[in-house]
This record gives C-alpha cells, sequence and structure tokens, in this order.
C-alpha cells in the first residue's frame, strides 16, 4: 500500500520503539514525527483526544493509539513477516503476557524498585523479581518469546534488552541477575543485538541522564511528602 | 531535590526552583535544603551571557523578550528538546534539573523562566520588569497565571480549552489592562502573555476576535522590537526541531 504513514513519537519512549521494529521488521515506509511531552503539538491533541499520548500511528489520515493496538493493527495490515502466532491459543498467550509486562513487569521495575530507596526498594524488589520469573518461566525451551524468530512479544517485552541495564546503572543496582535469570539474560542479548533493534536503540548517555533526573525527582517529592 | 552540593557551589532556592553556582558537579549527592549556603569558586568564567533555550518554548520566548528589553546582549544555544538533546552529558553538567531555558551568567547557572526572569530584574535594573506600585506589581505577579493558560501539559490543550483559559484571562485583564497588560508600560505580565497569545494564534489557529482585549495586547506587542525578535520565528533554531 502506498498511502501515508506516520509514527508520532519521542525520542526515549520504550511505548514507541515497539511501533519503530513493527514497521521496520515488515519494511513498511513511514515519516517520523517527534513529540515534546511537555509541549504537545496541536496534530498530537487531535489525533489523541482521548489518551494525549505518544505513540500515534496516523495510517492514511487515520489515526490509531496505544502500542499494543498498533502492534495488531500493523500485523493486521502488512501481512508479511507476521508478528502474531497462527493458532488462536498461542495468540492469546502472547497477549496475555504482553499486557503482564506492562501492568506488572514494568509497573514493578520502574515505579516500584526504580524510584524508590531502602526498605520500601527492597520490598519493591521482592515483587519485581516474582515477575520476572514468570518471564523465565515463559522463555523455557524458546530463543525468542515468538519461537525461533522475533514476534509479538518479544517487541512488547524489548524494552526490558536495553532499559533494564540503564535503570540498573542509575539506582545503583542488579535488577536482571544473570545467576538467577540466565534464560531472560540470554533473551536481553539476542534480541538487543539482533538486525533492525540494535540500530535504534535511544542513546544511552541521554537516556542515563533522563533516568537520573526522573529519579532525583522522584525521591525528592517523596522526600518532601514524607515530611 | 538530592543533589551533589561541593565546592564551587552557591544553593540558592526560592520555594522549588533552584539557583545553581557554577563549580565542579561530582557524583556523590548531598540533600539540599531550602536554606542559602555560599562556597567561594576558584574558576571566573569570562562574565558573558548564554541563554540555552528552544525556539518554540514560550518560557523561553519569556526569557528572550526580557533580554531584549534590558538591552542585553547573549549567546543563543540552541537545545533540540525533541532529540533529548537536554539529556547531553554537556547539558546536563551544566543544567542538573535538564530545563530550558537556562542561563549562564558567567559563573552563575539559573533555571526555571520565573527565577531566572527575577534573577535578570535583581542584577540588571534597567527597564524594570515590575513597577514600583505595590497593586501594580502583585497584578503582574497574578498574570503568571497566563502560564497556567499556555501549552501545559496538564491541562487539555485542544483549542475548545485554550479558549477557555483565554477567556478566562481577557476578564481578568479587563479591570487592569492600559496600552499593555498591567498599565502603560510594559512589565512581568506581558513577558508572559505575549507568547501565549502568540501560540494561540499561530499554533492552534484560536479565533482571536473573541478576545478584544487580548487581540489589542497583541497588537501592541508586535510593535515592539524586544517582542518580535523574542518570537519562535526569528530563533536561530527556528523549524529545525
Amino acid at each position: 500500500m502506498a498511502e501515508e504513514v506516520k509514527l508520532f513519537r519521542t525520542w526515549s519512549s520504550p511505548f514507541s520503539l515497539r511501533i519503530v521494529w513493527a514497521l521496520k521488521i515488515k519494511g513498511v515506509e513511514y515519516e517520523t514525527i517527534f513529540e515534546d511531552l511537555y509541549d504537545k503539538s496541536p496534530s498530537l491533541l487531535q489525533y489523541n483526544p482521548a489518551h494525549k499520548k505518544i505513540p500515534i500511528l496516523v495510517h492514511s489520515g487515520k489515526p490509531i493509539a496505544e502500542s499494543y493496538v498498533i502492534l495488531e493493527y500493523i500485523d493486521e495490515t502488512w501481512k508479511e513477516t507476521p508478528l502474531l502466532p497462527e493458532d488462536p491459543y498461542e495468540r492469546a498467550m502472547a497477549r496475555f503476557w504482553a499486557k503482564f509486562g506492562d501492568d506488572k513487569v514494568l509497573t514493578s521495575i520502574v515505579w516500584g524498585v526504580f524510584i524508590k530507596e531502602g526498605k520500601e526498594q527492597e520490598e519493591a524488589m521482592v515483587e519485581a523479581m516474582k515477575n520476572l520469573w514468570l518471564l523465565e518461566e515463559e522463555l523455557r525451551g524458546k530463543k525468542f518469546f515468538g519461537g525461533e524468530r522475533i514476534g509479538f512479544l518479544d517487541l512488547a517485552l524489548g524494552w526490558l534488552a536495553n532499559f533494564i541495564s540503564i535503570l540498573e546503572d542509575v539506582a545503583g543496582l542488579k535488577i536482571v541477575d544473570e545467576d538467577k535469570f540466565p534464560l531472560l539474560s540470554a533473551w536481553m542479548k539476542d534480541f538487543a543485538d539482533s538486525p533492525i533493534i540494535k540500530d535504534n536503540w535511544p542513546p544511552r548517555d541521554k537516556m542515563i541522564a533522563k533516568f537520573q533526573a526522573l529519579r532525583d525527582e522522584k525521591l525528592a517529592a517523596a522526600a518532601a511528602a514524607s515530611k | 531535590m538530592t543533589w551533589q552540593v561541593n565546592r564551587g557551589k552557591i544553593v540558592y532556592s526560592v520555594s522549588c526552583i533552584f539557583v545553581v553556582f557554577l563549580g565542579h558537579l561530582e557524583e556523590d549527592r548531598e540533600q539540599c535544603d531550602s536554606e542559602q549556603r555560599v562556597n567561594q569558586t576558584a574558576t571566573m568564567e569570562e562574565s558573558k551571557l548564554k541563554l540555552y533555550s528552544s525556539w518554540r518554548s514560550s518560557s523561553s520566548s519569556r526569557v528572550r523578550i526580557a533580554l531584549n528589553l534590558k538591552g542585553l546582549k547573549y549567546e543563543y544555544k540552541a537545545v533540540n528538546l525533541l532529540k533529548g538533546e537536554q539529556f547531553s552529558p554537556e547539558f546536563s553538567k551544566l543544567s542538573p534539573l535538564n530545563y530550558v531555558p537556562t542561563l549562564v551568567d558567567g559563573d552563575m547557572v539559573v533555571v526555571e523562566s520565573f527565577a531566572i526572569l527575577m534573577y535578570l530584574e535583581d542584577k540588571y535594573p534597567q527597564h524594570p520588569l515590575l513597577p514600583p506600585d505595590l497593586k501594580k506589581r502583585a497584578i503582574n505577579y497574578q498574570k503568571y497565571i497566563a502560564e497556567e493558560v499556555g501549552s501545559d501539559e496538564k491541562l487539555s490543550w485542544v483549542k475548545h480549552h485554550m479558549e477557555k483559559g483565554l477567556a478566562a484571562l481577557e476578564k481578568l485583564l479587563k479591570d487592569h489592562a492600559a496600552k499593555y497588560a498591567s498599565g502603560d508600560e510594559v512589565f512581568l505580565a506581558d513577558l508572559f502573555l505575549a507568547p501565549q497569545i502568540h501560540d494561540a494564534l499561530t499554533r492552534f489557529n484560536v479565533d482571536m476576535t473573541q478576545f478584544p482585549l487580548l487581540l489589542r495586547l497583541n497588537d501592541a506587542y508586535n510593535e515592539l522590537p524586544a517582542f518580535q525578535d523574542a518570537m519562535p520565528e526569528k530563533q536561530p533554531d527556528y523549524l529545525q526541531s
């Protein structure tokens, strides 16, 4: 299809990256529009009034928002290199674990462990570990979550492969220990070094600065609130 | 806000605004409280004004207007927010809050537009941004409200809501405006209003004919080179991000 494809995203958002990966894996040509979330463009607000968030995919003038919704749209519209498996049960499992990734894994790591310290952080770490164990189990007998090659669930969880080490550097602790999570660690390396994926990570030094600033802000706010 | 406060640092806080004296930011961090702490600094760089700014940012616009009004020459340092340049190692060292605008005046680093405006007002008293009359001063602080009406993420920035905010401003200003927002001279309130009205017209295509007072003020701002030269279209990084 030669219709126009536009992607509204930011330089750092892991949710945006999922869409970049999907479009590139399928060889879809698209235009990137970068947004500043502190100064949202009229287009962003017009295309996604419900959430006012990125990523937003605009295909032939029609906007689609919410990264998993966009991924499925892309998979259904451009049928080469399918992302979701064929079997209905496998598809259900991919969707289930993708949702688990955002709802539980990301939440417990970023909003639990990463922005906390001391006792609170230790408690949050227990929760994060439980969630990561479940992902480790999901990888048993597989190279990627999608099987032999990268699929929907790999794209959904792909943020782990790059963001974890950044969060670990900034917070000064280990989250995905190779000894505790051998399969997950191996997957993180394989995914991060895969073609297309490896060329699209955001600049590491800026990510460190950004997440350092986020952690500082949250810790300070928590300290102020507890006074 | 946890900070590494080390030698060569002044931490001066105005509510939650920090003015950091440029020294050597190290890795170890120390709790920063609201008291003033003074340290001597060894290095004295040439006293030249540098403004880290993004062409589109209305908070940068305000500072650009102030610098122009006070006849202050400055070096424009473009920060591409879309590319995350505010998180670059160089800028992070300078401005740990990663905020734009950030002003550098020799050894002094000031972040957050209101703090910058107040710093400029203190250090460069020519063309005062605040009137001597207390009542009028208060009105100018109040027009800080204009920031709440701006392209801020917290409120919904579809045209409808922007119009509601502009309508509120139109009402608020009725009793005080003359040639400019708070009287016959340009003051702080105008610095907040001008970029906001500009954005409403150019970015959000608001029909400003429903706000005759704001439109009249906009015309007045358009006559002033200090304001015109500060607008997004005139900046070196215009359309580059």
